[in-house]
């Protein structure tokens, strides 16, 4: 009995805490918004978001209006210091994903709280 | 910074990837940055799968300068927007580099790393704005198609670095600086090899020590043993020899005989003498290459060998010559088996148990001369000798 109690508390918790979008949130909120079903609106995401890495393995940027800029940069070589090893290491340099938001979307979302903060 | 394509052209791209016309992919393209966009502000945290998460991400207030006139302001608490890649963007992305691993540095590189690294960041400051400088305005330009189109595939890293040098002083500086770091990237992937190869000669050194020690063991070992077996063989026996050669002299005789009668075909016999250390079995070896053939040399000295195990250094042999060890004639090999009747013969007054291998030698050189024997030796051993 108090089991179940405390299940149904937890289930509920978890419930009102579930603010986070997750990508089935997305692709719910997207084929209500073009009027697309669901698994259709899920393979165009998952085709435009491949076709968006593809550029970005092959170095290229690209700007999405009122969302970013994706683009690659190239962390040089460095040294660091590992406590683990405790010496100094050199870090071979990296490519990684630069993501720089539409200056709109900044301004958009500079003082919003968010609910489940 | 790196190239990039348009907005239009990622459209057209998408469109002819998913068979949809431009019209619709903008929209739906537009339909998604609006649900990312009210996503954020709704919950902070926008997760696309397989590709990366968006997060609004708190900024508390904090201090900074003016950059312009230098002043002291304190900047307001305020959200960012981050993506964070998730793993096979950032794994695929970093592709190019993914075979270069951290490498530890030694106390001898430690100085010049540090110049290195102390000229990495004079070189930053002079570097990093004009490279920011380029990449906003080809980011600006970027919204117009034609600069991009000329240059697509072109996707090279050395590339950021020859756009640096129109401007004139750094030139002096980076350049040496990028050729420097590419050696030093050079120099640490090869001795991240040598550190590689260090361990695996290590272990090749230690396997070949291993190894060379079996080998070592396994060719002493039968040294000894042949040794202690001759030393076996060699057990002097003094006292029954004279009882012996009474006996012996009811079988001489016969094979005397035997001798006398291949002697026309052998006439050649070489002097030997003995050697302290030497037995008939090493001088077998050096003579015939065969040392089992020993029994040869017994059979002619038998006059002046009392004991076939022990021979007196000093003594005088005479050595049949055989031509050829390996393809004895019949006489030849009759008298090994001679040899061996008489050894037999010998060896069963004073140690029994191991006469009768001699008795089967005698057959295997001769079988005829075995049986001629038959009546002389004992019935155990004749059996033996037959049996094997």
């Amino acid at each position: 009995m108090f089991l179940g109690f405390f299940a149904y508390f937890f289930v509920y918790l978890g419930k009102k805490n579930y603010k986070i979008m997750k990508y089935n949130d997305l692709i719910d909120q997207l084929s209500e918004a073009t009027d697309l079903p669901k698994n259709k609106t899920k393979s165009l995401v998952e085709e435009s978001m491949s076709v968006l890495q593809d550029q970005l393995n092959e170095g290229k940027g690209v700007t999405i209006p009122n969302l970013g800029t994706f683009s690659t940069k190239v962390k040089e070589i460095r040294k660091v210091y590992s406590p683990h090893h405790k010496k100094h290491m050199m870090v071979p340099p990296k490519r990684v994903v630069d993501f720089t938001p539409a200056s709109g979307l900044k301004e958009k979302l500079k003082f919003v709280e968010p609910e489940d903060e | 910074m790196s190239e990039k394509i348009t907005f239009k052209e990622l459209i057209e791209q998408i469109s002819n990837e998913t068979k949809q016309s431009q019209n619709s992919t903008n929209s739906f393209v537009h339909e998604l940055v609006q649900i990312i966009e009210s996503g954020l502000e709704n919950s902070g945290s926008v997760s696309i799968s397989g590709f990366g998460k968006f997060e609004l991400r708190w900024m508390n207030e904090r201090k900074g300068r003016n950059p312009q006139t230098g002043e002291e302001i304190t900047i307001p608490g305020q959200n960012k927007v981050v993506f964070k890649p998730y793993k096979k963007l950032r794994e695929d992305v970093n592709r190019p580099y993914a075979s270069m691993t951290p490498r530890i540095l030694d106390d001898q590189d430690e100085e010049s790393d540090q110049e290195h690294v102390e000229a990495e960041d004079k070189s930053k400051p002079i570097s990093a704005p004009a490279l920011n400088v380029s990449s906003s305005v080809s980011s600006r330009k970027g919204e117009t198609p034609k600069e991009d189109d000329g240059e697509s595939m072109l996707v090279e890293r050395s590339k950021p670095k020859s756009d640096r040098p129109p401007k004139a002083k750094p030139i002096e500086k980076t350049s040496p600086i990028t050729t420097s770091m590419k050696d030093e990237r050079d120099m640490a992937e090869s001795v991240q090899k040598a550190g590689n190869f260090k361990w695996s000669y290590a272990a090749a050194s230690i396997i070949a020590a291993i190894a060379l020690f079996a080998i070592l063991f396994m060719m002493l070992r039968p040294g000894p043993t042949t040794e202690t077996a001759q030393e076996q063989q060699f057990v002097p026996t003094d006292q029954p020899a004279q009882t012996q050669t009474g006996t012996l002299q009811q079988a001489e005789p016969q094979q005397e005989a035997d001798v006398g009668a291949s002697e026309p075909d052998q006439p050649e016999f070489l002097s030997h003498n003995i050697e302290a250390g030497e037995s008939l079995w090493n001088i077998a070896q050096d003579y015939y290459d065969d040392p089992y053939l020993w029994p040869l040399i017994y059979e002619e000295n038998r006059d002046k060998i009392n004991n076939p195990n022990v021979v007196m250094s000093g003594t005088d042999l005479s050595i049949p010559v055989v031509e050829d060890a390996n393809n004895l004639t019949r006489d030849e090999s009759d008298k090994v088996a001679n040899g061996y009747l008489s050894l037999y013969e010998w060896t069963l007054s004073h140690d029994s148990d191991q006469a009768r291998y001699f008795l089967w030698a005698v057959g295997k050189f001769s079988p005829e001369i075995l049986d001629q024997a038959s009546q002389q030796v004992e019935p155990d051993d004749l059996a033996f000798a037959k049996r094997r």
